[in-house]
């Protein structure tokens, strides 16, 4: 079969070619009414950022591929007047039968990689319990609801919403905001006191009752006619150390989360300067929860954040601290640690595992691997030491 | 923050599973040539008298190769001009394209096609005997 091959004299310059992964094609050829695909390209600025590809719960970054090959997109058509091509054209080939044009020629193609979408923080405010918020902000920056967030943000909805309770988003007197460490921790320990005061279900907490209970509380507690626990801090304090059941209607408290986050502002408080023992450390720990609050706690829920600079004792460990650079890394993590359990080192070197490698094979690139066996206790540690 | 909303309005017209040839169902293909395509043309037109030229919705278009697929082999010919030929083959892209159409007045991309299949003429091309 012979086809005659046509161009137009210039190319369509607004066709561009993208990589259909596995998971924009269902997306794409989801067989749903309506035309929408519900993709949308973003970038935070007109030019020089990056752009991403946003479905409802995913993101793809946008990298531009370029080539140096000749890749011409064609149409069949049908002439509008018969076309005959010579004999010494045809090289012995019957008269061609179809005839395809040439729209568009593409030096390069957009290139997907499903990467994680971040909230675009920006413009929002931090809120610390403030009577007078927003004072003095400059109102045209400020964002006023959650889907404005959502489009001015790099990344999908549901990803912005899982971040956006994550960090403690909330919106005060209308404006969007994130609460301060601080203010959070308060706000979560009266929430909890107030929970276990007024007896309420720990699995099956609602928005209205919670309230209610933090209301009553801060009205017994003071007298003062200001309390910065609205319910929508009560919400914030819900989102984030809860999870949603009934569809948003209830919360049952995540222990895990709770107890990491007692966890944390422990290790920032008593051992940021100093190690401590183990033992001592978790009854401080324990002494941060609200008195007979029920959550199991171990030291190992913090790993990532600790590290162990004599047998038995621990210290707080920032990863921002840290040196950006993977060999400086493992050298500083060594300098304070000779040796780690893979599981305590893991945390602090895994973002640097770009290829997904297994864990303890990428270890391996920089550090010497020794297996320790308990022979009482018949369990294997792997252990990592400086290389 | 600048967006653009991908459309597939194009792409309910399918009704079947996709391409499996040169041409997708919608009339697409894609050639690609490792190289240039020189085919000296100026690009505000030719000689409308140029038995090559022809025209299409108004616009002139010119032939200027021909294509011969050699029956279910997957395997294909290009000749250019009088004196080139290329062999190429059907290959089955490692991730399939989408071809989008950028409207930068409604700031809306509407996916035209998908493409699983291209003709590739990777060789050097060949003299015509």
């Amino acid at each position: 079969m012979s086809i005659n091959l046509h161009t137009q004299f210039q190319y369509d310059p607004a066709y561009k070619l993208i990589q259909l992964t596995p998971e924009l094609l269902e997306i794409l050829e989801k067989n749903e009414a309506g035309s929408n695909t519900g993709l949308q390209f973003k970038s935070l600025s007109a030019e020089g950022t990056d752009v991403v590809l946003c479905s409802d719960d995913k993101t793809w970054l946008i990298k531009q591929k370029n080539h140096s090959n000749t890749v011409l997109l064609m149409k069949e058509f049908v002439p509008e007047n018969d076309i005959q091509v010579s004999e010494e054209s045809l090289f012995g080939l019957r008269q061609p039968e179809d005839n395809y044009l040439a729209f568009a020629n593409t030096s390069y193609e957009y290139e997907t990689r499903a990467v994680e979408g971040h909230l675009n923080l920006n413009s929002l405010l931090m809120y610390d319990g403030e009577r007078d918020f927003p004072l003095g902000a400059d109102e045209g920056s400020l964002l006023h609801s959650f889907d404005e967030l959502a489009d001015d943000s790099p990344c999908s909805k549901k990803e912005c919403l899982s971040q956006w309770h994550q960090l403690g988003g909330c919106t005060i007197s209308n404006v969007l905001c994130i609460l301060s460490q601080n203010f959070l921790s308060k706000a979560l320990n009266i929430t909890l006191v107030s929970i276990m005061s007024e007896n309420l279900p720990l699995d099956d907490l609602k928005l209205d009752a919670t309230y209610e209970a933090v209301r009553k509380g801060m009205e017994d507690a003071e007298s003062s006619t200001f309390s910065p626990y609205s319910k929508e801090v009560v919400l914030t304090v819900l989102n984030k150390f809860g999870i949603s059941t009934k569809e948003n209607t209830a919360w049952e408290l995540d222990m895990l989360t709770i107890a990491k986050w007692y966890g944390l502002e422990a290790l920032q408080t008593y051992v940021r300067n100093s190690s401590l023992s183990v033992d001592e450390f978790l009854i401080k720990w324990k002494s941060l929860f609200p008195a007979f609050f029920p959550c199991d706690i171990d030291v190992v829920m913090l790993r990532g954040h600790y590290y162990v600079p004599t047998s038995g004792y621990i210290q707080y460990l920032s990863k921002d601290t840290l040196p950006s650079e993977v060999k400086s890394r493992f050298r500083s993590l060594f300098e304070l640690q000779s040796t780690w359990v893979l599981e305590d080192i893991e945390p602090f070197i895994k973002e640097f595992n770009t290829k997904g490698l297994k864990i303890d094979n990428f270890i391996m690139k920089f550090a010497k691997r020794k297996q320790i066996t308990d022979r009482n206790r018949k369990i294997t540690i792997t252990t990592v030491t400086s290389r | 923050m600048p967006k653009v909303s991908v459309s597939r309005s194009r792409l309910l017209q399918l009704r079947d599973e996709g391409q499996c040839s040169v041409v997708t169902p919608l009339g697409t293909a894609m050639l690609e040539i490792q190289g240039d395509l020189a085919m000296e043309i100026a690009s505000d037109g030719c000689d409308p008298g140029d038995p090559r030229v022809s025209v299409l919705q108004g616009q002139q278009i010119f032939r200027f190769g021909l294509l011969d697929l050699h029956g279910t082999s997957r395997e294909a010919t290009l000749y250019i001009g009088q004196k080139q030929r290329m062999v190429g083959k059907l290959v089955k892209l490692d991730v399939p394209m989408g071809v989008l159409h950028f409207d930068t007045a409604t700031q809306t991309a509407q996916l035209q096609d998908i493409i699983r299949y291209r003709l590739i003429f990777r060789d050097r091309p060949l003299p015509i005997m």
